[in-house]
Parts: structure tokens; sequence; C-alpha cells
């Protein structure tokens, strides 16, 4: 820590002497009155107050500056220094991570310091421990998501306002809040910790949560430093994204999540094999969404091909076509693994044609955002893309719903129940019409206009 | 010391750079002039590895600068035209930062933080913060940033913009100074008198391509550009200069003839003589510095109209 010259610069930048001894007095003067007001003793409504405080400078302050540390970066014109230096992308990773926030942990951990305090007479200490670590790691998962995030926009855009800031900070908050939520309301009213069940084995929850906190701040990390080195120019094979997808849809499939009802209904395999499609298919509209994509890269992918570089093809590929693949084979898998139809909660599924129209359901999608961005430029493509995709699966099917149109909504969601015409053919349609465009605005944006230049 | 080979850079609504090719000698000042859109900035990131360029190569001594970004890092600096520097740190912090993000070694960093700031007359000023300077001093502080980690190569996208005539004049002596002191500059800028100054080579841009590169004679090169008018057209010339010692680049016309020479003043009242005595019939042999302002608006004119540069 004492030679990155990043978390250093940053140290310099927080702590002047003014900022070290304005945190401690307005956090003790808040706490003080806090504790007047509390009739001058230190129990669980202090420690509110306290957590209250942590949640305000290290979730909305430090997300904050954590997601600007590159950003301010861009809009002060230094970046390009940093990205001339000899710093490494971990170096870089880290001390932007751990540096921009230092003085807001300095505040946080007073808070935590008051949060003990008011708790060590009430909790068993190992509880409380465990506590603070939630408050802490989703602390840290905050602030690596919402760099993350920024970082992944930097990728697009290098101009940004408040409300760019704002998505990134409430994105960061979005993903510490299962954790937090979970691990601050794990326990049962005797102090015990609930369980869980993990690959039908059973886990103390807090335990679980602490650990996914840990290990998702850790794969936040290593994204960042991903983000970093290409910004430093720097050749990023899929191969990290590929092994965090593996983790987290093995993660998902141990997970015990569907109802107890749909989950007796299955078959013990399929029902982990859903939980982990479910999260391939989250990951999979994430990146799409996320990954830079445009005529420029397919531009180069084409020459990649044309002088048979396939090195350096797979390693600018879209993980997104990646992704679709893995989509294929695990629908494929999930068709040999699940029963034909079964009944949940008395109603009939007809599971392996859901399965199908779901794939193509995800093929129209990431057609239609690939479209939006071949087609034309903007930074704004992707959340154009996300934006019509949410009106296509919630406003328009329940308008048809209400309209007494059912059979419509086979254009907008996968059909659970219906025949094979219905639940296949008008999204197969919709496939082909989104391929086709695709087809002809690569050939003028990708072919003919790499071509003539 | 760098070799630029067919580069060609896209951004997603436009191409900046076709089949760009050029190279930059150990030692020289060289001057990146075009209009404004022609794809200088954007050149100049790519040969800093900033840009990843659509395809070809930028080689610094033999290295991919694309491959080994880092490698190269460390051995070449880059200003921008809109440059930054951190307002709250003092300038001692901003160079002590600067060192160390360069991998200089720790008991290194002070020396020189010191000897970059006494380069670039901020000693005075080392307890100052940043966001206290004039524009003038921010400059000289971006300049001492930059070179803090001694590199070999320095680029400099138009680093005189918004500088006074007297800043502007310093900073033409730092160039110079750094020059001697070994770097390779490579400097972009509109101000042409004030390259003209200290460049001792040129590249022309326009439209996202080299339409020009030369070798300018009178600023710091060794070799000067010399001139013979003539009163009559001579036969012999051009194979008397090619055999002539020190001579190089030799252009001979009916009237007129130049070429790069690489002697001094005895060397050139020797080359005289032996003109003389050849029967060539001198006029005149004198300099013949080329106004930067003049080779550009040619280079321009003659691109515009259609006699592109092979």
């Amino acid at each position: 820590m004492r030679g990155n010259p990043e978390f250093i610069r940053n140290l310099w930048l927080e702590f002047t002497l003014h900022r070290v001894l304005v945190m401690p007095a307005i956090v003790g003067i808040l706490f003080l009155l806090m504790y007047l007001v509390n009739g001058q003793k230190l129990d669980s409504a202090t420690a509110v107050s306290a957590a209250i405080l942590f949640c305000a400078i290290i979730f909305i302050w430090g997300t904050r500056v954590a997601s600007e540390s590159v950003i301010q970066e861009i809009n002060g014109s230094t970046w390009d220094t940093q990205r001339m230096s000899a710093m490494g992308p971990w170096s870089m990773a880290w001390g932007k991570l751990f540096g921009s926030t230092v003085f807001v942990w300095y505040g946080g951990f007073i808070c935590m310091g008051l949060y003990w305090m008011s708790y060590i007479d009430i909790l068993a200490e190992d509880r409380l421990a465990k506590l603070i670590l939630v408050y802490v790691l989703s602390g840290v998962i905050a602030h690596a998501t919402g760099l993350l995030v920024s970082m992944q926009a930097i990728q697009k855009r290098r101009d940004f306002g408040r409300v760019q800031v704002a998505f990134y900070l409430l994105v960061g908050f979005a993903a510490a809040l299962p954790g937090l939520y979970i691990g601050l309301s794990g326990w049962a009213d005797d102090g015990v910790y609930r369980v869980m069940l993990f690959y039908d084995r059973v886990f103390p929850l807090i335990d679980c949560v602490l650990i996914a906190l840990a290990v998702y701040s850790l794969w936040a990390l290593i994204g960042i430093w991903r983000m970093m080195r290409s910004e430093l120019q720097m050749v990023n094979g899929p191969w990290v994204w590929l092994a965090f997808v593996a983790f987290t849809v093995a993660a998902a499939a141990g997970v015990r999540l569907l109802p107890p009802e749909v989950g007796r209904a299955m078959p013990d395999i399929s029902s982990k094999a859903y939980h982990g499609y479910a999260m391939l298919l989250i990951l999979t509209y994430i990146i799409a969404l996320a990954e830079p994509k445009g005529p420029v890269l397919f531009r180069r992918l084409r020459r990649y091909a044309q002088l048979h570089d396939w090195g350096s093809f797979f390693n600018a590929m879209p993980r997104t076509i990646l992704m679709l693949i893995f989509v294929l084979l695990a629908s494929i898998v999930l068709l040999r693994l699940s029963e034909s139809r079964i009944i949940v909660l008395e109603q009939p599924i007809n599971f392996h044609l859901a399965t199908i129209a779901t794939f193509l359901f995800v093929l129209r999608d990431v057609g239609f955002i690939y479209l939006l961005n071949i087609s034309r430029y903007s930074p704004r493509n992707d959340m154009s893309a996300f934006l019509y995709l949410a009106l296509a699966y919630t406003v328009i099917p329940v308008a048809l719903i209400f309209l007494g149109l059912n059979p419509l909504t086979a254009l907008f969601w996968p059909q659970w129940d219906a025949g094979a015409g219905l639940t296949l053919g008008p999204i197969i349609i919709e496939v082909l019409i989104v391929f086709a465009l695709m087809a002809r605005v690569w050939k003028i944006r990708v072919v003919r206009e790499g071509d003539a230049v | 010391m760098i070799e630029v080979k067919n580069l060609i850079f896209e951004y997603p609504t436009k191409r900046a750079l076709f089949d760009v090719s050029c190279e930059i000698k150990t030692g020289s000042i060289t001057a990146l002039v075009g209009p404004n859109g022609a794809g200088k900035t954007t050149l100049i990131r790519c040969i800093v590895g900033l840009h990843g360029p659509f395809s070809g190569q930028v080689l610094f001594d033999g290295v991919d600068v694309h491959e080994h970004p880092r490698d190269c890092h460390r051995r070449m600096a880059y200003l921008s035209d809109f440059f930054g520097v951190y307002d709250q740190l003092t300038v001692r912090q901003c160079l002590t930062y600067t060192a160390r993000a360069y991998g200089v070694a720790g008991d290194q960093v002070r020396t020189v933080v010191e000897a970059a700031a006494a380069r670039l007359n901020l000693t005075d000023r080392l307890r100052e913060k940043a966001g206290a300077l004039s524009r003038g001093l921010r400059q000289r502080l971006a300049i001492a940033q930059a070179i803090v980690h001694e590199p070999e190569f320095l680029v400099l996208d138009e680093p005189a913009s918004g500088l006074d005539p007297e800043a502007r004049q310093s900073l033409s002596a730092l160039l110079i100074g750094l020059r001697d002191a070994g770097m390779t500059l490579l400097v972009s800028s509109h101000i042409l008198a004030e390259l003209e100054g200290y460049c001792t080579d040129m590249l022309i841009m326009r439209e996202g391509r080299i339409i020009d590169s030369r070798q300018l004679s009178g600023g710091l090169s060794e070799a000067r550009r010399l001139r013979i008018d003539l009163a009559a057209p001579s036969d012999q010339l051009a194979a008397l200069l090619e055999s002539a010692d020190g001579v190089a680049q030799a252009s001979v016309a009916d009237d007129s003839a130049t070429f790069l020479f690489a002697g001094d003043l005895a060397g050139q009242t020797a080359l005289l003589r032996q003109l003389v005595d050849a029967g060539i019939p001198v006029a005149a042999l004198r300099e013949d510095r080329i106004a930067l302002q003049d080779a550009y608006i040619a280079q321009i004119h003659q691109y515009d109209s259609g006699k592109k540069p092979s």
C-alpha cells in the first residue's frame, strides 16, 4: 500500500488536517445528540443511529466518490497522464477503489466504532463482529460496483454529468442491498443464525452472506482491473469473464430460490439447472447491454477474419456471442434434463417448448440490441434498447391482456402452456425479421462502409 | 526512434487516419502541422499508445507500442493540449506523484523532482498549490510532470496555446534544452512561426494523411540546406554534388540547386571553390532556410489541387 502512487496521491488529497478533524467532530456531535435524546443510554437506538450515519457516509457519499474517481480524472484532463504512466492496472484498480474512498472509510469506521460501543453489552461479540462485517463488505461491494459500472460506461462515452453518476451510485447501492438486507435480517429472534440450503447442505445464512459479499467484492475488483487493462490499451481475452460466469452460474444453481411447490414439481437436477440457466440469461442480458459494440468493432473483426488472425478475433469478439453459444448449449442440456410437461400449482407447463421459446427470445433481444448499435452511433443506444425491451416485456403485453388479446402476448413473452404454433411461431418470425434487418445493416455499415474508407 | 507503419484509425462515425506511415528520428524535434481536423491529435494519441489503431503499427525503438504499452510508457511522455494538474496538490506533490507513477525509485524521487522543478524554473513554487498557479506556470508544471522521469521521447500537443509571447519564448528555449539533453520531441502546433525556431523536421497532415515529410534546414540539425543560384544551366552540377563530401538530397534545376550540407563554414568554402574550379556558373551560394509557413502552404495547395505526394 505504501508503494502505490495512486493510493498515496489520494491520501494527500483526502487527509488534510482540516478534514481529519472535521469528520470525527461532525459524526461525534450527531451521535452525541442521539445519545442525549436517548436518555444518555447506549443501546439499539444509538446503534441504529450510528448505522444510519455509516450508511449515509459509505453508501451515498462513498459510492459517489468511487464512481467518480475515474470520471473526475477524465473531466480534469489528468486521465491521460495516468494512462501514460508506468503504473500497472492492478495498482490503479485498487489504488483508485480504496484511495478515492479512504476518507469515507475513515468516517465509516468511526461510525462502526460507535455501533460497537452501543451494542457491546447487548449482543454477543461474534454476532456483533459479523454484523459489522456485513456493513463493511456491503460498503466495499457498493464502491467496487459503482466504480466498475462507471468504468464500463467510460468505454462507450467520455462525457459525464450528474445523471450518469447518480445512476452508477444507484447500481452500486443496488449491488450491496441484497447482502446488506439478508445479512442484517438473517437472525431469528433468539439470536441464532438462520440457515440456508446450498447444494442441499445446510449453512448458517450469515456466513453465506459474508462469503458472498467478500467473493463478489473481489470479483468487482477483478472487473475494475480488467477495465483498467482495457483503458491502458492492454488486450483482454474473454477468460476472466467466462470464469465469472461459470462461478456465478454454479453458485446460483446451488441456491434454492424457487417456491417449494415449484421445486417439488421438478426433478431435483432440473431445479438446479433452471437456477443456473436463469442466472446465465441475466448475465447474457447484462453483458449484451454493457459491452461496447458498433460497426468499427465488427469491421475490425472482419479484418481479423480476412487475415486469419483468429487469436485477435477471439480476444476482440463480443462476449455476448460466447454467451449466446452457452445459452444455446444450456438450453439443450435443460431440454434433456427436464420433463416435457409438468404441473406446477395446478398450472400445466410445457417445459420443452418454453425453453426453446426462451432461447429464441434471448436471440431476438440480443439481435435487437446489436441492430441498434450497428445501425447508428449514439452513446444512448443501449439505454434505448433497454427501455424498448422493458416496454416489450411489461407495458405492452399487460395492455394486450387487459384488451383481451391474450394470444398476441406470444409476441412479447414466452408462452408456458400453449401449443407449439403459438409458442414458437411468432417468436421465430420476430427473430427472422431482426436478423434480416441486421444482415442489411451489416452489409451497409460493416462491409460497404468498411471497404469504402 | 519512432516508426509508424500503415496506421489506420477509425472513430465510430469516421475514419481519422488513412494508412499513415512516417518516421521520427532520434534527437530530432519534429513539427506535426496541419489544419484543424487533419488527424494530428489522433496520430499523436496512436503514437503514444492511448488510441488502439484499426490496423498498422507504431514501433518505438523496434518495440510495438500497442503490444507493450507499459514498457514504452516508461520511456516516453505526452502532454495533451487539454492537460490537467491536480489543483489541490502542491507543485512538489504533483511532481512526486508523477515520478512515482512513472516508476522512479524511491530514493531518486526527491532528486528528480527538484531537477525537473529547476529545469522549469519552478523551484520557488514547490510549496504552492497547483490550483493557485497562473496558466503559464501550470503549463510549466505540466511539462515538468511530463519530463520528471527523463523520457527519451516527449510528445507535446499544442504546447504553446494560451501562452503569452514571453512564455512561448521560454517554452521554445526549454524544448531546445530538452533536445540538447538527448530527448526526441514531437510537437504539434498551429503557430508555424514559433515551430520554425527549433524544429528540425516537419510532418504535414491533411485529411488523415501525411502529405509531406521533410527535414528542415536552419534548425538544429547537423546538416544545413544550401542553395546555389546559377547564372546559366549546368549539366555537370548534379554529378559534382553527388560526389561532393557532406552533400545529400541534392535537387538540381536549370537556374538553381538545393542540397543538404553536413559540413562547417570552411567546408562550405571548399565546396564553393570546387564548383567554381569545375566551371559551374555559380552566381550565389547561401543557406536556403525554408519558411515553414511557405512549405506548409505549398504542400497544402499541392495536395488540394490533386497532386497527392507519393
